[in-house]
């Protein structure tokens, strides 16, 4: 049986391998470069901060989006191109027919067939991913926010969690629909769905998040998201800042800028309102010993939350295999 | 001998569509069972019942003993070509024999080998270029290379072109005749099943309309034309099956334990075709209009 799973999946596992090399080669020859810059600079400058380390961002802007870009895109490729054709694609031919008529349950056929395939899922994206965290790793550092939406799928174990998910949900699907291109279809579809609503309805409650003050220093001045006025143009209108906390989650926007004493900031009450130079102003307001009050999912809780995402998938996946399972015994003609 | 395939008032529905209704039936060991029907009889759902493709709604079947694919080990006595007899377009002829080998315990892969090169099959070749008789023979050796007690095959010579249609039942004798296992053999045409059926289950309507011994059947039905008279002014013990008038004359075909001769009538035997043909008509007529059994047929 692992014989036929391999004979009949080897041509779309070596199409998605060579793909996969190509990039591979690109990000170990990139990152290979990246990290001499990256130690380079830090040996030019011991505290930090100065110009070379920002510079590499931008200079390593494509392999860098293009590897955690990749990373995010893989799980759902490989759930359409890999899992919906792996019942689809016997149901379309009716070779079912046949393979069901040998003397091996269906059962152990879907059992074998889901663990090689989601066995391969999980190795290849975890090997990309384990890559490009890898590439990624001095940017990440410098950077200091793999906590954010965007990046938190695209690094750690939470790619092993989608893959395995992604192969059960084409699969599934494959079952339910019968065809393999509707099938691609509904499973790139429904998982894009889930990896859009994961970050915006399930990963901010999966720990209560801490509310508490953010000191205005220069360094969170110049990581801002936003400082400015809001409710208006005259002396009333509110002072705001969306500041970003340094490798955590910031899910509140603009908050009120307050005082040591906690009263919240207006244009007229702004301390530095006067100076007109950007950087004296911005001195001016670290100086101020100004805060603001943000809800946040603090920097320490990232492993945490990463473990307990990759889970919820893999239950997802157990749930979807189950059913597969159940759909394939009793219930298809 | 016990029976090979025991069922008792098996149905199968589809949402509300009545696929097979009431069937039970017996098959004894060592036929060569023809399943005849008109297209959408319920043939293709009564033989994947029997191989477990599919669950009955309704009733229960035995197939060697068990409830069909409860065990692995009742699969492996079970063979059977699906209609279109799929195989993979991808994988080789060599690539089926390895795949039947590795999933099959009681495997014979010298038969599978001898009969591919009776053939003259290459096995490096890929299925999905075999022509449709080539196919047809390919999906006959796995099922028969696994050595089964019983045998099913679904129209497995719809497709085919006359030539590969002969062919391919001429190697489904030769196994036969190897093998003394069962085999049931569905198709709507009486003349392919004719030349190697010794037993006959008609299927008309969702439901079983004669089943027995080809020999049997025809020894026990006839053609009786007479003088125009109602079906029933014949005498009590003959079965009207079908009937037909003119004008001036009355053809029936009547069910009976034994010719009867009587000057006013003649009766002769029947051709299996037109035994075959008149039970589908008289499901049909029945099916038609909701009445039990035929009136006339004009």
């Amino acid at each position: 049986m692992i014989w036929l799973t391999w004979r009949q999946f080897r041509l779309q596992f070596l199409v998605a391998a060579s793909a996969l090399s190509a990039v591979t080669a690109y990000l170990l020859i990139s990152g290979f470069q990246l990290h001499n810059a990256y130690n380079n600079a830090l040996a030019g400058c011991p505290n930090g901060g100065c110009s070379p380390l920002s510079q590499l961002t931008t200079q390593y802007q494509f392999p860098y989006y293009l590897g955690s870009g990749l990373v995010l895109l893989v799980p759902g490729l490989i759930g359409a191109f890999w899992g919906a054709p792996l019942i689809a694609r016997e149901l379309e031919t009716g070779t079912h027919r046949l393979i069901w008529n040998q003397s091996i349950s269906r059962t152990r056929w879907l059992a074998v067939k889901l663990l090689s395939i989601g066995l391969a899922a999980v190795v290849t994206t975890g090997l990309l991913s384990l890559l490009v965290s890898w590439f990624a790793s001095p940017l990440d550092r410098i950077n200091n926010n793999r906590f954010i939406p965007l990046l938190f799928g695209a690094r750690g174990v939470v790619p092993l969690g989608y893959a395995a998910f992604a192969v059960a949900l084409g699969t599934c699907a494959g079952l339910l629909i019968r065809r393999s291109v509707p099938a691609m279809a509904a499973t790139l579809a429904v998982f894009a769905a889930v990896q859009v609503l994961m970050p915006l309805a399930a990963r901010p409650h999966l720990e209560s998040p801490v509310r508490g003050n953010v000191a205005l220093t220069s360094e969170a001045i110049k990581s801002a998201s936003l400082i400015g006025f809001t409710n208006g143009t005259g002396p009333t209108a509110a002072y705001v800042a969306d500041l970003n906390v340094p490798g955590a989650w910031v899910l509140s926007g603009p908050e009120p800028v307050r005082t040591s004493s906690g009263q919240a900031l207006t244009m007229a009450t702004q301390p530095c309102a006067k100076v007109s130079d950007e950087a004296t102003r911005d001195a001016c307001l670290a100086n101020a010993d100004l805060h603001v009050t943000a809800t946040y999912q603090p920097a320490d809780r990232y492993w945490a939350f990463q473990w307990c995402e990759t889970a919820i998938f893999l239950a997802l996946t157990v749930g979807l295999t189950g059913f597969s399972a159940w759909w394939l015994r009793g219930r298809l003609a | 001998m016990t029976a090979i395939i025991e069922a008792r008032g098996l149905g199968k529905r589809y949402g509300r569509r009545q696929a097979l209704s009431d069937c039970t039936l017996s098959v004894p060991a060592g036929r060569v069972v023809g399943l005849v029907g008109p297209n959408g009889a319920g043939k293709s759902t009564l033989l994947q019942l029997a191989c477990g493709m599919l669950t009955p709604t309704s009733g229960s079947i035995e197939v060697l003993g068990e409830r069909p694919a409860s065990s692995t080990a009742q699969m492996a006595r079970v063979g059977f070509v699906a209609q279109d007899t799929p195989t993979y377009a991808a994988l080789s002829i060599a690539d089926h024999l390895r795949l039947g080998a590795k999933l099959n315990p009681r495997w014979d892969a010298g038969l599978a080998k001898r009969r591919i090169q009776q053939l003259g099959l290459d096995p490096a070749q890929r299925a999905g270029r075999l022509s449709g008789g080539q196919r047809a023979q390919l999906a006959l050796t796995l099922a028969v290379a696994k050595r089964p007690d019983l045998l099913l095959l679904d129209e497995p010579v719809a497709a085919l072109d006359p030539l590969a249609r002969r062919g391919f039942l001429q190697s489904l004798m030769e196994f036969v005749a190897e093998a003394e296992a069962t085999v049931v053999l569905s198709s709507h045409l009486v003349s392919d099943l004719e030349r190697v059926c010794d037993h006959l289950v008609v299927l008309a309507a969702s439901r079983v309309q004669a089943v027995g011994e080809i020999d049997d059947l025809l020894a026990t039905h006839f053609r009786l034309t007479t003088a125009r008279r109602e079906a029933d002014t014949l005498p009590t013990g003959m079965q009207v099956i079908q009937a037909n008038h003119t004008d001036r004359q009355s053809t029936f075909v009547v069910r009976a334990d034994a010719a009867i001769d009587d000057p006013s009538w003649v009766m002769e035997p029947l051709a299996l075709e037109d035994f075959v043909l008149s039970y589908m008509k008289q499901a049909g007529a029945a099916g038609a209009d909701h009445r039990p059994v035929l009136e006339t047929q004009r």
